[in-house]
């Protein structure tokens, strides 16, 4: 009995390698897809021109071979003429526009999308879901479609002149279509509804008011949704392009994403400076890693937090 | 039921909301749009915005330009806008046009202006080229100040494809001028040339005892394959015996599809918008491609799954290249190339005149297609390649009047020569040639545009055995000032391509370009492939541009 007992255990052992084997290899096949391209990115910002177009692709290099006037070079300023001393690339400029630009969009979203989920997962009113399916229809709209909408908007408030636009107007115009999110606003009304009408009721018995019940209550029981979304949506407008380059007159306004795009380009021949392209990549890559491993903890306890079952 | 009918009319009501949105219409106008002549130079402060995609380290002597031509009108002001690349300056353009949001002058290609002209947003600039109208500068703080101004343009100093592109438009008016061109040259490896000379003499060819071909004629297709029989091994790159595995790479196999359909009168497009590839000839060209393919006379740079084929042609798979002459230093070996890949070390590098198939146009060539002699017509042809720029009509008619000055201004004999050197485009004038205008082009180092061609001239007439210093500064133009002249000497037969936007039978100009390089790309990477026929390919690409 005692023996059948130990290869029944010894079995199982070997299934549970087995099993942790499979998974382990698995896992680390996705993590190694995860990460090549950043080492590519990383090992191309110290590449020279001909290291680059090498053929068979040189898959490491010793420090001695590194290139790193591709970095230093992305902090240079032009010599002479009306613009001397001023940077070739804009590094620093595009960068505060787009954390600017990420930190509005991202607490913008994050109010609205707070508000109107509690209001229609748990405010009683007339019309509520069928409001409710008109903004769930807009989702079967293409997002490309509301480009033009929205840049015929922006541009009748006065926030797109080729010859006038501030700053403030280019913030405004790359910021507020984007402080609304049809997606997010569905993602968290269904969490929304998962916490137990009991809480609502026993809060309003206290005296609560529905602004300080959604504070004090849903919003930290809905926290990991709530940290889904800010990271969800830092990221979408981190990575913005085209609207950002629709809607500002000005170079000047751009973002980083817009940068990288031309500045490397050779215009009368079309190649681009991979070298320097991917190390200006690194460094605008360099600021969201930072914040990831310094908050770390707080986003992954955010993310894997379970929410309360209704 | 009830409530699926509900929720289908609330998607049917949104989907309406969103088609309300009111835009201005596409229109169709071959009306020629005309400001009135102003009398005089306007004195109110006048703001022109120039859209192009220049980024701020290129476009330094741009904006040196800018400074000089605010110091020539004080009350002007340039707003010079970089609009990062040609996609999103079209895009930016396209979508302003509706709302009334374009700037004074922008550059574009040929498909741009094209596309601007359908909706009526870019001015003829016909009522200034051919003006009479002079102002007198009377600004008293102006660099000319009491200088009198002209308006017209004289053409005749501008070389006339450049303008033949420029006014290929509804009504044959002018809604762009030439400003920053450019045009395809052959780099060849004058090292495997010199190692073979006695053969290529033998076989009729003159060639210099350095390996120099003629600059001023260019190869023809029949010389080419005696060049490919001496100097190409099909089983690969021999350092041995100074052989190249494929002869003649095409860098963009939208430009060759395009040149070769001229060149052999096969019928491409036209500014009215017909797609012609639909013929005898196209399909005999492809099949002659296909073979040239085959037998390694011509290769793509999808063959090393590259973009462009300078790398190989500098490992020396390959011992030709043709390719823009803005990348012309790409073609050139160096140092920094790990050895073991220079299967040909570092060699000598000579620049000449894209392939013809004639010598004089509208004369017959003979060709081998499929085992058969076919007889055709065929001309010269080279591409031109590169933006114009142009004036939009919602400006003011004194912000166009100053447009078109910084126009006439930019393009200039000493500024194109100018714009030329230092940015390795061509000038567009032909007085820029012969312009006395000093460039500086280092701290050490200035020249005039002729004496910066006389750097290739002077190289060649010594056979490449000039007594230069190492460190005289003509080592560092020397390539650049090679494709000048090559440029230069086939300025006779460029040809540009018709442009003309998407319409209600055809695809747009672009698209055809973009659809005649996947045409050859698509025969390349059958090649070896049985019972393939390249009609498949070209049946695909009439598919894609013409419903």
């Amino acid at each position: 009995m005692s023996e059948i007992f130990v290869q029944n255990e010894k079995a199982y052992k070997r299934k549970r390698i087995a099993g942790n084997i499979t998974i382990y290899i698995f896992l680390a096949l996705v993590a190694i897809s995860i990460l090549i391209p950043f080492y590519w990115m990383i090992l191309t910002s110290f590449k020279n021109e001909t290291q680059i177009t090498q053929i068979p692709p040189i898959l490491a290099l010793s420090p001695s071979d590194w290139k790193l006037s591709n970095y230093t070079d992305l902090f240079l300023t032009v010599p002479s003429g009306p613009r001397a001393g001023e940077p070739l690339f804009p590094f620093f400029r595009y960068m505060a526009n787009t954390v600017l630009i990420s930190l509005l969009t991202t607490v913008g979203t994050t109010i609205t999308t707070i508000l109107s989920a509690f209001a229609f997962s748990r405010l009683n009113f007339k019309g509520r879901d069928t409001l409710f399916a008109v903004l769930l229809a807009t989702m079967m709209v293409p997002g490309e479609i509301f480009i033009l909408t929205n840049f015929l908007t922006i541009n009748k408030f006065g926030w797109y002149n080729i010859f006038t636009q501030t700053y403030g107007q280019a913030i405004l115009a790359m910021t507020i279509p984007f402080m609304v999110s049809v997606f997010y606003i569905f993602y968290l009304r269904q969490t929304f509804k998962q916490i137990p009408n009991e809480l609502y009721f026993a809060a309003k018995v206290d005296g609560t008011s529905d602004f300080k019940y959604l504070l004090k209550i849903m919003v930290p029981i809905a926290m990991p949704t709530i940290v889904t979304i800010i990271i969800l949506n830092s990221m979408g407008a981190w990575s913005a392009y085209i609207w950002p380059a629709l809607v500002t007159a000005n170079d000047k306004y751009r973002l980083v994403s817009n940068g990288l795009r031309g500045a490397f380009t050779d215009t009368s021949t079309g190649r681009t400076d991979y070298g320097q392209q991917m190390a200006a990549s690194v460094l605008v890559t360099l600021p969201l890693l930072i914040v990831f491993f310094t908050f770390r903890k707080q986003i992954m306890r955010g993310v894997s937090r379970s929410g309360i079952k209704g | 039921m009830k409530k699926i009918l509900f929720a289908l009319l609330t998607v049917l009501s949104v989907f309406l909301v969103i088609g309300c949105v009111q835009v201005q219409s596409e229109t169709t106008t071959t009306s020629i749009t005309t400001t009135t002549q102003l009398a005089e130079l306007p004195n109110e402060e006048v703001e022109v915005t120039f859209w192009h995609i220049y980024g701020e380290g290129k476009s330094a002597l741009l904006d040196q330009m800018i400074v000089e031509f605010e110091a020539m009108y004080p009350n002007v002001t340039i707003t010079s806008t970089s609009q990062s690349d040609y996609d999103t300056l079209r895009t930016n353009i396209n979508t302003g046009i509706g709302v009334g949001q374009v700037p004074t002058m922008a550059i574009g290609y040929p498909d741009h202006f094209a596309g601007y002209i359908t909706t009526g947003a870019v001015e003829s600039l016909d009522q200034y080229i051919y003006s009479t109208t002079q102002y007198e500068v009377t600004d008293s703080t102006s660099s000319i100040f009491g200088e009198i101004v002209e308006t017209g343009l004289e053409l005749s100093d501008f070389i006339q494809s450049y303008l033949d592109e420029n006014d290929q438009y509804q009504g044959g008016y002018f809604y762009s001028v030439p400003y920053s061109k450019s045009t395809e040259t052959m780099a060849v490896n004058r090292s495997v040339l010199a190692a073979h000379i006695t053969e290529i003499r033998a076989a009729g060819i003159t060639i210099s005892d350095n390996g120099f071909l003629s600059h001023e004629t260019p190869l023809t297709y029949d010389q080419l394959v005696i060049l490919k029989n001496i100097i190409v091994d099909p089983a690969g790159t021999n350092a041995t015996t100074m052989k190249c595995e494929y002869l003649l790479n095409y860098d963009s196999s939208g430009n060759l599809y395009i040149n070769m359909s001229r060149q052999w009168h096969a019928g491409y497009t036209n500014s009215d918008g017909d797609i012609l590839i639909d013929n005898a000839t196209t399909r005999n060209m492809l099949q002659f491609l296909y073979e040239n393919f085959t037998s390694n006379t011509i290769v793509l740079p999808v063959a090393w799954s590259q973009s462009y084929g300078s790398t190989n042609f500098i490992y020396g798979d390959v011992c030709m290249s043709v390719g823009s002459t803005a990348g012309v230093n790409y073609n050139i070996p160096n140092s920094t190339y790990t050895p073991s890949s220079l299967k040909l070390g570092i060699f000598n590098v000579d620049f000449l005149q894209v392939p013809q198939y004639v010598t004089t146009d509208d004369s017959q060539f003979t060709v081998e297609i499929d085992g058969t002699d076919v007889t055709m017509t065929g001309s010269r042809s080279a591409v031109q390649q590169g933006p114009n720029i142009g004036i939009f009509h919602s400006a003011t008619a004194a912000q166009k009047l100053y447009a078109w000055l910084f126009i006439k201004y930019l393009i200039s004999t000493d500024n194109t020569a100018k714009w030329a050197m230092n940015t390795g485009y061509l000038p567009v004038r032909l007085s820029a040639y012969s312009s006395e205008e000093q460039l500086q082009l280092s701290s050490t180092f200035s020249l005039t545009y002729s004496e910066f061609l006389g750097i290739a001239q002077d190289f060649w007439a010594a056979d490449g055995e000039v007594t230069w210093e190492l460190t005289d500064q003509r080592w560092n133009y020397l390539y650049s000032s090679m494709v000048a002249n090559i440029a230069f000497n086939q300025a006779d037969y460029y040809q540009y391509d018709p442009a003309f936007a998407a319409g209600s039978h055809s695809a747009g100009s672009a698209t055809a370009r973009v659809e005649a390089g996947y045409c050859l790309q698509n025969i390349y990477t059958n090649v070896g492939v049985t019972n393939y026929s390249p009609d498949t390919a070209l049946n695909f690409m009439i598919n894609q541009l013409t419903w």
